[in-house]
């Protein structure tokens, strides 16, 4: 047995991963990698969404123009369909809408838009969720009942309602000072509060398991706070899960916002994302101009296509009971 | 040997286990208790191993949860070195007792947590008593407790999965010696562990108890372990000590007809061929014991009185027919 009284086997310390070449060969290593590898679709999947955070995060220098300014939008522009087409015109890629705006552009710029306000919602919602079933599976009893029962009724409401809910009230609240950068933060909390139930209630089952087990018996019994148990021991046992609902929620809460947006509830024209993009399009569809509309519908199936993909594998990957 | 380092007195655990209050309304039924403890009561003086036996359900556990504190008792005393570990007045004088109290449990597997490399795990403590001061020093003292525990001190920087079950137990080990601690609380350290691996380990732990002075409380349900381990040996059953007594005494003379019926069920060369008492029965439901004495409907000596008092501990046995020959049915 290699319990002896001296059960040191020297040449397993010898590829004890050390510093930060061993971490990455042991990454490369690892199981979740090899099953990465195995599928081919998982690795269009993540391609596909690298090249759209890729342009959304580079778009100032792709794009052609910027969309958001006024001043760069020509009228004499407007409506030029795709460069393939026989009226096509360099440099409008993808055509131009009715202001003269290039599609191309406002995509890259629109996506950027989308991204942000689903990773924000994504981040949101997961903080809140995470704190909330963190202390409700801790502590339980009453502060447990209280949060999971609020966690119960938010869950009879669909999310898209509950964003159109927080728009409403933020829209007559605010009013005339709901500017752009307001609205793109009106959504990040309406996304986060539709989406934060899944996450509470899954870190509480998780918590619910974990608590119980004796390391976090003997982290109370050297008499450490209880915030402390949660953070460093509890929490970071419970996050496998997690990583898979927030890359799902990623596409739902992008699918949201260009939702809200494509309902008028969401950015303004000024400042499209692809929910805004799609529905400016909208209006050109039987007129023709099928360009305006196509491409940014597109794009955004494309993007949550991938995402969902890349999130389906990550359940996979991470479950020991599919292997 | 010198005062007693443990006091525990008349400690009481009751868990209440009934339905929720819906329910109950709707379908009738009441409140449910199980009485997981009644009335333990024992001393552990300094550098003594006290070992607690007995079946499943029959309370080990929970009073050892309760003696260091992770369990608060629904009534009865702790007293550790003359504090109280129930008595809130004395909260200042527990905090700083608590470094000298340490548990080891019973999975190895759940026992560590498996996210931290295994010198953050045993310089935890040493980190939340701030017993040394700066990296350096903290790193070489977890390299000495690996060695003290058969460990070699690059083992730090592994993770728990990479240990087999005995060397996650030497991991616990010297965690909880990390902290400096006297009195350790044993909870079935060696039950999850192959036969040839436990003996290593017990040899550990009465290596390091005659090294350092330890204290121990054992809870173990295998006789064979506490025979190796104990100076003094309690016998629990639902939740009550029904025999305590020295190691050796207990082994050669059992008193208690329960002892004797477990003593009967250790396997031993010695043993083959001569008559012994069967193991019958089981543990009754602890929510509704039997009235008197709970051992009464497995006892073979079991008469009227049994069936209506419970024995006192007297002189070490709780039994009808030992303290009370007079009264008892010829054996």
């Amino acid at each position: 047995m290699s319990d002896a009284v001296v059960p040191h086997r020297s040449e397993d310390n010898a590829q004890a991963p050390r510093g930060g070449a061993g971490w990455l060969r042991s990454a490369l290593d690892s199981d979740i990698f090899y099953s990465f590898r195995r599928s081919k679709l998982t690795m269009v999947a993540a391609a596909v969404t690298v090249l759209f955070f890729l342009l959304a995060i580079f778009a100032s220098w792709l794009a052609v123009q910027n969309p958001f300014d006024p001043a760069q939008l020509q009228l004499i522009n407007s409506r030029i369909p795709p460069l393939w087409a026989a009226d096509g015109q360099s440099p409008f890629l993808l055509g131009t809408d009715e202001q003269g705006r290039d599609v191309f552009s406002a995509i890259l710029y629109g996506m950027r838009i989308s991204l942000a306000a689903g990773v924000s919602g994504v981040v949101f919602a997961g903080a809140l969720g995470i704190v909330l079933g963190l202390i409700a599976g801790y502590f339980g009893g009453v502060i447990d009942t209280i949060i999971m029962r609020i966690a119960d009724v938010q869950l009879t409401f669909p999310a898209i309602l509950i964003a159109l809910l927080v728009n409403g009230v933020a829209k007559s609240v605010l009013g005339n000072r709901l500017d752009e950068t307001a609205t793109l933060g009106v959504l990040v909390i309406a996304i986060g509060l539709s989406f934060w139930v899944q996450y509470a209630r899954t870190v509480r089952g998780s918590v619910m398991v974990e608590k119980n087990k004796d390391y976090v018996a003997a982290a109370q019994l050297i008499g450490l706070p209880a915030p402390k148990i949660m953070l460093r021991h509890v929490l970071p046992n419970t996050m496998g899960p997690i990583l898979v609902i927030a890359t799902i929620n990623l596409a739902l809460a992008i699918i949201t916002e260009a939702t809200l947006s494509f309902l008028g509830s969401g950015m303004p024209d000024t400042m499209p994302s692809l929910g805004t993009l799609i529905r400016i399009g909208n209006n050109y569809l039987f007129a023709g101009e099928w360009w305006i509309v196509a491409f940014p519908g597109i794009a955004l199936a494309g993007l949550i296509l991938s995402i969902n993909l890349l999130g389906d594998w990550l359940r996979d990957a991470l479950n020991p009971k599919l292997r | 040997m010198s005062a007693a380092l443990i006091d525990v007195k008349n400690l009481r655990r009751v868990f209440d286990v009934s339905k929720p209050w819906l329910n109950r309304v709707l379908e009738g039924g009441h409140l449910e208790f199980l009485k997981a403890v009644d009335g333990v009561s024992f001393d552990i003086k300094r550098g003594e191993t006290l070992a607690l036996v007995g079946e499943s359900g029959s309370g080990k556990t929970t009073v050892a949860r309760m003696v260091v504190g992770l369990l608060p008792p629904t009534s009865g005393e702790v007293i550790i070195d003359g504090v109280s570990m129930t008595d809130p007045r004395q909260a200042q004088a527990r905090r700083r007792l608590r470094r000298r109290i340490q548990m080891i449990f019973q999975d190895p597997y759940a026992s560590l947590n498996p996210r931290f490399r295994v010198d953050a795990i045993v310089a935890e403590p040493i980190r939340a008593f701030e017993l040394i001061q700066g990296e350096r020093d903290i790193k070489a003292r977890v390299g000495e407790l690996l060695s003290l525990v058969g460990l070699h001190p690059d083992d730090g920087l592994k993770f728990p999965h990479e240990f087999s079950g005995g060397q996650r137990q030497r991991i616990a080990i010297a965690r909880a010696l990390a902290s400096e601690a006297e009195f350790i609380v044993c909870d079935e350290p060696t039950s999850a562990l192959d036969v040839s691996v436990q003996a290593q380990i017990l040899n550990l732990m009465r290596d390091l108890q005659d090294k350092f002075g330890l204290t121990y409380l054992f809870i173990s349900h295998n006789l064979a372990v506490v025979r190796h381990m104990a100076s003094r040996i309690g016998v629990m059953y639902l939740g009550r000590i029904v025999e305590i007594t020295e190691g050796r005494r207990l082994f050669d003379n059992p008193r208690m007809p329960y002892t004797k019926m477990l003593l009967g069920a250790v396997p031993d060369l010695a043993m083959s061929g001569r008559q012994r008492i069967p193991v019958k029965g089981e543990i009754p439901n602890p929510i509704n014991p039997p009235p008197g004495c709970a051992f009464n409907p497995r006892c073979p000596l079991a008469f009227e009185l049994c069936r209506r008092k419970t024995p006192e501990l007297i002189d070490g046995v709780a039994c009808h027919s030992v303290n009370n020959p007079a009264a008892a049915i010829p054996a």
